[in-house]
């Protein structure tokens, strides 16, 4: 019976037969049911926004620019991580580009909108067509807050002197560690925008992101800093959807963590929607399983797959059929069953796609470096990582039913 | 006559008559020479002799006057090259009169007709500046009309001075003599050369053939200079008329008298220039390095400079000294993108300036502001066809923050394919002269900062002396416009003191 059951699951989580075209649109419907919030990015053309998308979600695709030309000419969405999103970025064409007129795409990108990052560079102390928007912004969205991220520090470094470490500007004082023409710089452009209208707080942050190639060490400076920013303008959990908690630090590790996040979202929509089969939840999880495969260059052989199933064991087994089954179950009660079926099945889904999908990380991340599995150490991971799943798709449903 | 009767008679006859005894014997010689050429049948032999000797000598005249013309040219009045652009059709239309202009259709000795020719070509020119008028000719005011006669009668002097031999020794009593000579052997040349043929039939063909042919070859050089001083008078009188009509021949000589502002901004630096300076206007954002620049050119801080903006809060002018280069106002401006450098400023300075730098950081790809700004100077240019836009050069500064951000090795060359630096600063210029409007070679790479100073003591200053020849010419008409302006008023004030003071004579 248990070899049958592992057999099972194995089949549904592994070889599901489930048409791509349905989960695909099942994904599209869970994107609009519940959309990612979208990060706009304004200012002047290569004042480094892209950059910035670059740093944030590590995508191949955020083409940088020079320095002395535009590079971005259209705006753009980036969905973060492309399949099942935790965010969108709206990255735009720079203000100030000879023969562009911005308005109309302003408007658009202020419709779309939930957080604006305006993009300074703090050399360039003059800012009005940047700072004129957000004003305007803020006087239509007073409760929008705003991060100004002012950029490419090193403009106003003396030659051969590096970034100050540690980063010195989220205390209080930093004025007086900074290079004087620097904190001056950045003092300037506070001053220039000064209050705007509205009641949601400004926050400056100074990051410099550049190429590892450019040799300026960190590349990556301010970074956290610019997370933390985020983090405190919105309480979509950005930072937290998108890094991951302390444990997660390394690449692979941060690119993994945006998946799952990505797709426990997906799956607490497809519970939150009465019209999407909930037998989809499995295919999706299968999908997640086999991008973290593609993250960590792993191939889900057969082998594979049975020490997995194996390392969770039958309490896993056990709780995934039943589930399964309950939740079918209690969809199966017209109206009202429908409905606590839908919010018992959404919190349920988010809950095992999040602990599958961490525990398989977990074990890939072990497989790829070579270190032993302890079956112990994945059901704990899994456990917990249920119970995060379960929290982040319930605060994500109070929150739609505000 | 009597003067030459009364010579002959002050000479004495019998003196004539031994005069002629003495030298009978060299007279006879042509004749017997020619009798023993008769007699021994050799005259068929000096016929030809005589016609090839004239034959190689009409030749050998051709391919002389031919290299002469090829070599000698003559002088040409040529377009002032401190005319406006707008001066140019109208000039080229009086190149084609001139050439047009033929000594078979106006002989130079019809007065009328010469009258009739200078009334045409003023005719041309004021068409061309009056073309709504019915009668272009009347549009001139009556002190320019006597002030274009003085000049060209000056000019006439000079240049027969210049052109015409001995021209100074030449007395108009003496010409008229000369007249009148010439009228005498006109009127018995045919008598005389009929006698000659009745006498002697056969060498008097011979010398109207050689007279024809002769009078060809002494004609030429004179047939030139009579149409080369036809279409000069055209051209003279087209080149004042072009000065008039454009409204550019003032009551005063204007050449390099400082214009108001100037003198102004000389109160500014505090000292006085005894003449016109040449305007060297300093543009660009906020912090691309316009006082930056000003400082790498005079070799010293001379204007303040800072990180932050509107450190610069007014127009200021430096003087420029240098070797080899005429002293120069050089205007510092504030950031054409702030408050404090409105239109209207920014309107007023340009029109002042004689060269404009625009400075442009690499390192800032929003060319908007700076573009929408140089689009208005040209405009305001455009719209003055008689003043010539200022030669105008983009500075792209801050080429040192360019990608490799900790490289900076100079000198670059910038054609180089194996550094990434000289690359990155050749596609920055190329990239800023297209959004600029600018061409490649009027836009030149530095690097301002203090102790990285590159490419300014050389190639922007060569590029800034060279084109100071053309911001001359722009000067030329920005003084010129400046004393027009303040002509009028003086002449206004002095014809209405001078009215006043015939009003009160004429009450007392």
């Amino acid at each position: 019976m248990f070899g049958n059951m592992t057999e099972k699951i194995r089949e549904m989580l592994f070889r599901p037969k489930v048409d791509e075209k349905v989960l695909d649109e099942a994904l599209r419907m869970a994107k609009a049911g519940v959309p990612p919030p979208v990060v706009w990015l304004l200012g002047k053309t290569q004042s480094g926004k892209t950059s910035i998308i670059r740093s944030l979600t590590g995508s191949p695709d955020a083409e940088i620019g020079n320095g002395f030309q535009s590079c971005t000419k259209t705006s753009r969405f980036y969905d973060h991580p492309a399949d099942a999103p935790v965010v969108r970025f709206l990255d735009t064409q720079g203000l100030g580009e000879v023969d562009y007129d911005p308005s109309e795409d302003i408007a658009f990108c202020e419709f779309q909108a939930h957080l604006v990052i305006a993009v300074v560079k703090a050399a360039e102390g003059i800012q009005d067509d940047v700072f004129d928007v957000l004003r305007k912004v803020r006087i239509r969205h007073p409760e929008w807050p705003v991060i100004v991220a002012q950029t490419c520090l090193h403009e106003l470094y003396a030659p051969d002197s590096g970034h100050i470490q540690p980063y010195p500007f989220d205390t209080p004082g930093w004025e007086q560690i900074a290079p004087p023409d620097l904190a001056r710089s950045l003092l300037f452009q506070r001053k220039e925008l000064g209050t705007p209208a509205g009641i949601a707080p400004v926050i400056w942050t100074p990051v410099d992101l550049t190429l590892p190639e450019d040799g300026i060490t960190p590349h990556d400076y301010g970074l956290a800093a610019l997370w933390a920013a985020i983090e405190q303008a919105t309480e979509m959990e950005l930072k937290s959807r998108l890094m991951g908690s302390e444990e997660v630090r390394d690449v692979f590790g941060r690119a993994a963590h945006q998946q799952i996040v990505g797709y426990t979202i997906a799956s607490a929509a497809f519970g939150a929607l009465p019209l999407v089969d909930m037998a989809l939840v499995p295919a999706l999880q299968t999908k997640m399983l086999h991008s973290l495969g593609t993250i960590y260059n792993v191939d889900w052989d057969k082998k594979r797959i049975s020490e997995f199933i194996g390392l969770l064991g039958s309490g896993f087994l056990v709780g995934y059929g039943l589930r399964l089954a309950g939740r079918s179950l209690l969809k199966a009660v017209p109206v009202a069953g429908q409905t606590a079926g839908a919010a018992y099945g959404a919190v349920a889904s988010a809950g095992i796609t999040f602990g599958l999908g961490k525990a398989a990380a977990y074990y890939l991340e072990r497989t790829v470096k070579g270190q032993s599995l302890d079956a112990e150490a994945v059901r704990k991971v899994f456990a917990e990582a249920v119970g995060t799943g379960k929290k982040m798709a319930a605060a994500m449903l109070t929150k739609e039913r505000k | 006559m009597t003067t030459r009767t009364h010579l002959l008679h002050q000479f004495g006859y019998f003196r004539l008559f031994s005069l002629l005894l003495t030298s009978l014997p060299l007279l006879a010689l042509p004749v017997l020479g020619m009798v023993w050429l008769w007699q021994s049948e050799q005259r068929i032999v000096w016929l030809a002799v005589l016609a090839s000797c004239a034959l190689l000598g009409f030749g050998l005249h051709l391919v002389l006057s031919r290299w002469d013309r090829n070599n000698t040219t003559l002088h040409a009045t040529r377009a002032d090259p401190l005319w406006p652009p707008s001066a140019t059709p109208c000039w080229v239309k009086v190149e084609n009169l001139a050439e047009q202009t033929t000594t078979q259709n106006w002989p130079l000795t019809d007065v009328e007709k010469m009258a009739l020719l200078g009334r045409n070509t003023l005719e041309t020119v004021a068409g061309h500046y009056h073309p709504d008028s019915p009668r272009p000719l009347l549009e001139l005011t009556l002190p320019h009309a006597l002030l274009i006669m003085e000049r060209a009668s000056r000019d006439l002097r000079i240049e027969i001075v210049e052109n015409i031999p001995f021209s100074h020794q030449l007395k108009m009593g003496l010409l008229a003599e000369a007249n009148q000579w010439k009228e005498t052997a006109r009127r018995f040349e045919p008598l005389y050369r009929a006698g000659r043929l009745l006498a002697n039939p056969s060498s008097a063909l011979f010398y109207e053939l050689r007279r024809s042919v002769g009078n060809s070859i002494a004609g030429y050089g004179l047939d030139r200079v009579k149409a080369w001083m036809l279409r000069e008078y055209v051209r003279k009188v087209g080149r004042y008329a072009i000065d008039l009509y454009s409204g550019r021949l003032l009551l005063d000589d204007v050449v390099h008298r400082p214009a108001k502002d100037s003198v102004e901004d000389d109160k500014r630096t505090g000292e006085r220039f005894t003449d016109e300076p040449l305007r060297i206007l300093v543009l660009g954002r906020a912090n691309a390095g316009k006082s930056s620049l000003i400082n790498a050119l005079f070799g010293q801080v001379t204007a303040a400079s800072d990180i932050l903006p509107h450190t610069t809060q007014e127009v200021r002018a430096h003087r420029l000294q240098r070797d080899g280069q005429d002293e120069a106002l050089i205007l510092d401006a504030p950031g054409c993108d702030t408050d404090l450098f409105g239109d209207t400023a920014l309107e007023k300075e340009v029109l002042n300036a004689d060269l404009i730098l625009w400075v442009a950081s690499a390192v800032r790809a929003d060319r908007q502001e700076d573009r929408k700004r140089l689009d208005m100077i040209r405009s305001w240019y455009a719209q003055r066809s008689h003043r010539r836009p200022p030669p105008m050069v983009a500075v792209v500064s801050h080429i040192d923050k360019l990608r490799p951000f900790q490289e900076w090795e100079p000198p670059y060359d910038l054609s180089s394919t194996t550094s990434i630096k000289a690359a990155n600063i050749a596609s920055a210029v190329e990239v800023i002269a297209r959004d600029l409007g600018f061409s490649l070679d009027m836009t030149i790479p530095v690097c301002l900062a203090p102790d990285r100073l590159y490419n300014v003591e050389d190639t922007l200053a060569a590029v800034i002396l060279e084109q100071s020849e053309e911001g001359r010419k722009a000067q030329y008409l920005r003084c010129w416009e400046a004393e027009k302006e303040k002509e009028s008023w003086d002449k206004l004030l002095v014809q209405l003191k001078n009215t006043g003071r015939f009003v009160s004579d004429w009450i007392r």
